[in-house]
């Protein structure tokens, strides 16, 4: 195998243990996801990760400069940790099903 | 309706996963799109605080009462088909939960202790969640209707036969239930209860999804099944919206499952029937062996016989016949793809002239070598779990689609 299909998932080195904690990488499906939001976005598109507290302590995933698509749930405590230190996350949208949306979320 | 259930760590390592969640936060969260609960009780340890509050919060869980628990709780899986080990098996809770309540949704939990629990309510949806655990089921602090939400095993265990037709009627009578929900994974669920003096047994088939993430279908169907009853569906119909809801939820694995899903009966059920499937694939080094020895007891478990060439014939030089005979008495092929494997090609080559459905399963195979099979009629995936649900449902009926499926 030369290893030139794309869709050859390799490992990322993440969840394994290893590495600096924050250079996070992971698929997971946006919890609560806004139907309008969802309606913007399309497979391949890139979206903001942020931390917010109100109204409630979490981690988003947003349209760029535009509305909150669904919240994250998966690695919540580091990932808020890693975002108080400075590091910018992205959420790759991978698929949409059925009104959910599942996006790989990764450093900038 | 009030949900009791555990929190607790899921980790996959192959595909990549890792979760706080655990079947009383999954059935929660299922169903926060509706206004029915009412609270959920689960067990949190203080270092587990922190993290299961903002994973409550994301999942908007907003009512929670939190029982203390002495350690962290976690199952671990090689894949989402794999038994899973358990971490946090010594942890302890203590004192008391009170539930009074129209609906309440029980699910058994990994914690020990003394903790006691007093429920009163007009239907009790236990789904005991003790695959090892072979104690009949106490009725001590339950006040209601009873209805008992098990998989096949805990029903063969719980009801003392190996038909799980007749464990069920066993477990009804035993138990006093009002009802006993068998679920039976990729054939859907065995619904046993009384109609005056007579035994009445329904089956509901499953719902085929293009992706299936199995980990956490079984909370869902109980969830869905106990919303269900909540608002006044009869036992049949709760059992519909039981398995359409696990559907969902192994299709996208969308913690919150949407009101309509749990509110419109109109899926596409799948009537089982008896199938079995042919296990195609290489069996010569030690990983091999392994994909092969999970498959075949994942196959086994979904409800369909299975033929496999490493099983029924063993490794030699004069093989073929035999095996391609095997081959010619299934309803379905499950290919293992990786490595490309000149027999296990030849064997899906064969089966797709024979017009025997095929599905592929291949981890790290290229696209580029796999344009024959699925410019044909073989049905490709990149996940496993998925390859063997459709492998299962295609014996049992299921049209399979060409091309690659899941990527």
């Amino acid at each position: 195998m030369s290893g030139s299909d794309p869709s050859v998932r390799r490992s990322t080195g993440a969840g394994m243990g290893g590495g600096e904690e924050c250079a996070i990488t992971f698929e997971t499906t946006l919890a609560s996801p806004d139907p309008d939001a969802v309606d913007t976005v399309r497979a391949g598109d890139l979206l903001d990760v942020e931390s917010i507290d109100s109204p409630v302590s979490g981690v988003v995933a947003k349209v760029i400069g535009g509305p909150i698509v669904g919240a994250i749930a998966r690695d919540i405590l580091l990932l808020r940790r890693c975002l108080d230190r400075g590091n910018d996350y992205e959420a790759e949208v991978l698929r949409i099903s059925g009104g959910a949306v599942t996006v790989v979320v990764r450093r900038r | 309706m009030i949900i009791v259930g555990g929190t607790y760590d899921e980790v996959v390592v192959q595909p990549d996963s890792n979760d706080l969640i655990g079947s009383g936060v999954r059935a929660a969260a299922a169903l926060s799109n509706t206004s029915t609960v009412e609270k959920l009780i689960t067990a949190v340890d203080k270092g587990t605080l922190d993290e299961f509050n903002l994973v409550a919060s994301a999942l908007r869980i907003k009512d929670v009462e939190i029982v203390r628990r002495t350690e962290r709780v976690g199952f671990r899986y090689m894949t989402p088909i794999s038994p899973p080990s358990i971490n946090g098996i010594g942890s302890l809770t203590d004192g008391s939960i009170s539930v009074d309540t129209q609906t309440a949704l029980i699910f058994g939990m990994v914690e020990g202790g003394k903790l006691t629990r007093k429920v009163n309510a007009e239907y009790i949806v236990l789904d005991p969640q003790k695959p090892r655990d072979t104690e009949p089921i106490s009725r001590r602090g339950l006040k209601g209707k009873l209805v008992i939400v098990a998989n096949q095993s805990e029903t063969q265990q719980l009801g003392d036969d190996a038909n799980e037709v007749v464990a069920a009627q066993n477990l009804l009578y035993s138990s006093g239930a009002h009802a006993i929900v068998t679920k039976r994974g990729a054939s859907g669920c065995l619904i046993t209860f009384s109609e005056g003096s007579h035994l009445r047994q329904e089956a509901v088939g499953a719902v085929p999804s293009d992706r299936v993430w199995p980990i956490g279908s079984g909370d869902m169907f109980s969830a869905g099944f106990a919303y269900a009853l909540d608002q006044g569906r009869d036992l049949v119909e709760a059992a519909m919206v039981g398995s359409q809801t696990a559907s969902y939820w192994c299709a996208t694995r969308r913690p919150d499952i949407p009101l309509h899903v749990l509110s419109q009966v109109d899926s596409q059920f799948l009537t089982p029937r008896p199938g079995r499937v042919y296990l195609a694939g290489p069996f010569f080094s030690a990983a091999e062996r392994w994909l092969v020895e999970t498959v075949y007891e994942e196959l086994k478990a979904l409800g369909v016989e299975v033929w496999s060439p490493y099983h029924e014939v063993g490794p030699g030089e004069d093989i073929a016949r035999a095996d391609l005979d095997g081959l010619d008495s299934c309803d379905a092929v499950l290919a293992l793809l990786d490595h490309s494997d000149s027999g296990t090609i030849f064997e899906v080559g064969w089966a797709v002239a024979k017009r025997i459905p095929v599905v592929g399963f291949g981890n790290a195979v290229e696209k580029e070598g796999m344009k024959m099979l699925g410019g044909s009629s073989v049905e490709l995936h990149r996940d496993l779990s998925t390859a063997c649900y459709r492998a299962a449902w295609a014996a049992m009926g299921m049209q399979t689609r060409p091309g690659w499926l899941t990527n």
